[in-house]
């Protein structure tokens, strides 16, 4: 079931039936509210789940895997570190830190969410910004209110994913309603976010428009890189199934495609597979996962009519010499 | 070389007079070199292109070879990007057809030709 958003009416059964509250309940949709009849059970609206991964899960450049280590030394030796070291006394707001995942998209900070979460034994609540938006006035607001009570019950550590609209800067010349509305908005969300005692998550694309206030609440912006040819060897290793009959060389693989993240080659893969089943094929062949990754990479945006640099490798002398004609250029 | 040939001396009114598909792969390869340079700090000392039939479509390339100064290693970049069948030149477009499908074929030496006339 997708995270932290409103619950149709047919799915609250499933909740309660979930919660062994099977009772029969009358539910109206009426546009953003639902309402329960003739029951006094409380609904939440907003679903706390068991982490989905760990970071087994996960391969990140080690710099950002030891980022996110150093951060969560906090909660795990919380007893040490505030109350028999004494930061109880001197760093009391350090103990409700927000940790910011940032980078570019496909390279591991929604599962990376997930795995903080497995690590520290909670649920995960992830939150997407558009589930809590409404057209009226005053109700998105009312719904962040509802969401931050509802992770303080359910213990679940909050996650913000595509946290950029939500944390960019408040307006500064309101010309309209939308602005007064988007400004109260991120208002009650600094203040929640400043009275919620416990860890929060965020993942962003971009952190330079971030609301400085937002950004003295986060104890830790940990960047995610695309990764480097060795994490490359590992994803392409982890994403190909080990029964898939294949003559893939995954050596050259990471070595010839740079600048691609994990997604990227989990997707690659896939399309790569699909091919072989679609032609029949006994084995999936090494060229479709090459196909497969440079469509990836030329279905990109190209912004500058430039194309994708599909590949960027070294070569030796004699490649060089062959293709101009048994001389090097000059 | 053709490389510096064609990133350093075309002018606007060579460009000009060139057939569309030529006009827009040397103001592709122009681009692309400034981008080189932008972004990596490098001219780069040759290019070669190239054209292939795919199941996508038609996608000309255009590879780009320079020795990195710190490795004293060669490196080479490839660009592709699409274009479209009845831009394409009808001798290049009978040479693709004669080889299977993903096969590149070089265009370099047309492309000079086309600079040259």
């Amino acid at each position: 079931m997708p995270l932290g958003r409103r619950l149709k009416p047919v799915e609250i059964e499933s909740v309660l039936a979930r919660e062994n509250k099977s009772v029969p309940i009358y539910a109206q949709h009426n546009s953003d509210e639902i309402k329960i009849n003739d029951t006094n059970i409380s609904v939440n609206l907003f679903h706390a789940e068991k982490p989905q991964y760990s970071f087994s899960d996960v391969i990140l450049n080690d710099r950002t895997y030891e980022a996110i280590q150093d951060v969560l030394t906090l909660y795990e030796k919380q007893e040490l570190l505030f109350n028999k070291w004494g930061l109880s006394e001197t760093h009391k707001k350090q103990k409700r830190a927000g940790i910011n995942l940032y980078g570019p998209s496909g390279t591991g900070k929604s599962v990376t969410a997930h795995a903080i979460a497995a690590q520290l034994g909670r649920d995960i609540l992830t939150v997407d910004y558009s589930q809590i938006e409404s057209k009226y006035v005053g109700e998105t607001s009312k719904n962040l209110t509802e969401m931050f009570d509802y992770a303080k019950k359910s213990e679940a550590i909050i996650f913000f994913d595509e946290a950029d609209a939500l944390l960019s800067k408040r307006v500064n010349n309101m010309s309209s309603s939308t602005d007064v509305s988007v400004n109260q908005t991120r208002s009650v969300l600094l203040i929640l976010i400043n009275e919620f005692d416990d860890l929060i998550l965020f993942a962003s694309n971009f952190i330079a428009n971030y609301d400085p206030a937002f950004m003295r609440r986060i104890l830790a912006h940990i960047k995610f890189e695309l990764p480097n040819e060795v994490n490359r060897f590992k994803l392409w290793h982890m994403y190909i199934p080990k029964i898939m009959p294949t003559n893939v060389n995954i050596k050259k693989l990471s070595a010839k495609y740079e600048g691609i993240s994990g997604s990227d080659i989990s997707n690659a893969v896939f399309h790569a597979t699909l091919k072989a089943a679609r032609l029949n094929r006994d084995v999936v062949e090494h060229v479709y996962f090459e196909e497969a990754i440079e469509k990836i990479i030329s279905s990109r945006v190209d912004n500058e009519g430039i194309g994708n640099p599909i590949l960027k490798r070294t070569v030796d002398e004699e490649y060089v010499k062959k293709q101009f004609g048994g001389e090097l250029p000059r | 070389m053709i490389a510096t040939m064609i990133i350093l001396t075309l002018t606007a009114a060579l460009v000009a007079g060139l057939a569309l598909f030529w006009k827009n792969i040397v103001e592709w390869i122009k681009k692309a070199a400034n981008k080189i340079k932008e972004v990596l700090g490098l001219t780069p000392d040759g290019t070669r292109t190239f054209i292939s039939r795919t199941i996508d479509g038609f996608k000309n390339k255009s590879k780009y070879y320079y020795k990195n100064k710190v490795t004293s290693e060669w490196e080479e970049i490839v660009y592709t990007k699409a274009v479209s069948e009845d831009e394409i030149p009808d001798d290049i477009l009978a040479k693709v057809y004669k080889q299977k499908i993903d096969v590149e074929v070089s265009t370099t030496e047309e492309l000079k030709l086309a600079i040259n006339a």
